[in-house]
């Protein structure tokens, strides 16, 4: 039964990432495959599920990179390092019981996650292992963070309330 | 134990898609799904009801194709023809996921073109059963070009995408004549891409006093509501 409860979240991730990309209604600016990891990541601070947290870390990655131009294992590798910041850093210095807490953390975790897609793919440019190099925008990562960290917000707060028993 | 097996789970999966394509797996699973999202997500016009949605979609598919076949038949090229079923960015850098791959004899590099026969810009990345296709207006996106102009001068220079929302061509000398309005061709020089494929035409031209060379701005013409499109095949 847990077995398959498992595959089932695999094919979640897995329909995240197609509707991710190929569902126009979802603006440039979102990444519903993102937002999941980090829901999970927060939770797994609140029900201590590694399993599934680490689970949507690497499988999410490897969507997102199977139908991306960017070199493979990209989100890979950002997944990993973002869920490295939010464990080691983010979550140890600040408490997702308050409401406050939590929209500085994914605010953060969303900065994280782009600052660390744009550092990677300049660096794989570099040594040569893409050939193609995304641009900077400010005004990208700006609405990025603010969209991105709202649904976080919104969607982790409707788990707390209708989904964990405290 | 159960952490071992689901670590076992992941490096199958990670090592099925990227070193055994196995994305076919995963590609069948999802490739009608994102056709029928993209379809739908990008249509603008409100149907009222599944078999005018349906006829609407085929109608436009089948001028679509007939469109395709015109030019394509007339330059008598080799072609894949592939259906659009995704469309992702990060940092205004952007890509459309085309439903047809190394299978079907794409390779990276190949021209792919709209309806009309115009440049929409170049494959750069191949799996088994899908591609990427990497608009012109892309940053880093470069093709070499020639510019057909009112004097029937023939030059060349560099079409490149800036920023993900225009695009420039670089490396025309300044004494060259160009006017606004004047076409842009694909010069044939980049490997895989064809000479003389419309991409747009001059829209404004900067010249500096000291510089060698003059930068243009193009406008390309290729129709950006594109859902199926041309691989051109050498």
């Amino acid at each position: 039964m847990k077995f398959l409860k498992f595959l089932l979240f695999i094919t979640f991730i897995f329909l995240l990432a197609v509707f991710e990309t190929s569902w126009q209604v979802i603006p440039d600016t979102v990444n519903i495959v993102f937002i999941f990891v980090v829901i999970n990541l927060l939770k797994d601070r609140y029900n201590k599920k590694s399993l599934y947290a680490w689970t949507s870390v690497l499988i999410g990655g490897v969507f997102l990179d199977f139908y991306s131009l960017l070199p493979d294992g990209l989100y890979f590798i950002t997944f990993i390092i973002l869920a490295f910041i939010l464990y080691q850093v983010l979550l140890s210095a600040f408490s997702i019981s308050s409401h406050f807490h939590v929209l500085v953390v994914s605010f953060v975790a969303s900065l994280v996650f782009k600052i660390t897609i744009y550092l990677l793919n300049k660096l794989f440019y570099y040594i040569g292992f893409s050939t193609s190099l995304m641009s900077f925008s400010l005004i990208h990562l700006i609405s990025f963070m603010i969209l991105n960290s709202l649904l976080i917000f919104l969607f982790y707060g409707w788990h707390i309330r209708y989904t964990i028993k405290k | 134990m159960k952490k071992i097996v689901i670590f076992l789970i992941l490096i199958i999966l990670f090592g099925s898609i990227f070193l055994l394509n196995g994305e076919k797996i995963f590609l069948r699973i999802g490739s009608g799904l994102q056709k029928f999202l993209y379809l739908n997500s990008i249509s603008k016009k409100q149907c009222y009801n599944i078999d005018k949605i349906k006829l609407s979609t085929y109608k436009k598919e089948n001028e679509l194709l007939r469109k395709h076949l015109n030019f394509l038949e007339d330059s008598k090229n080799n072609f894949v023809m592939a259906n659009v079923i995704g469309k992702s960015g990060e940092n205004n850098f952007n890509w459309f996921i085309l439903d047809q791959g190394k299978k079907q004899g794409v390779r990276l590099g190949l021209a792919v073109l709209d309806e009309q026969g115009a440049l929409i810009g170049t494959i750069a990345k191949v799996r088994e059963n899908i591609s990427f296709l990497e608009p012109l207006f892309n940053q880093g996106s470069r093709i070499s070009a020639d510019i057909y102009n009112s004097t029937n001068q023939e030059v060349s220079g560099i079409v490149e995408g800036r920023f993900g929302s225009m695009v420039k061509m670089k490396f025309v000398p300044i004494d060259i004549s160009v006017t606004k309005g004047d076409s842009i061709v694909t010069s044939g020089l980049d490997k895989g891409i064809k000479r003389g494929i419309p991409i747009g035409k001059v829209q404004d031209i900067e010249k500096q006093a000291n510089d060698i060379f003059q930068e243009l701005t193009i406008e390309p013409i290729f129709n950006s509501n594109f859902r199926i499109v041309s691989i051109l095949i050498p």
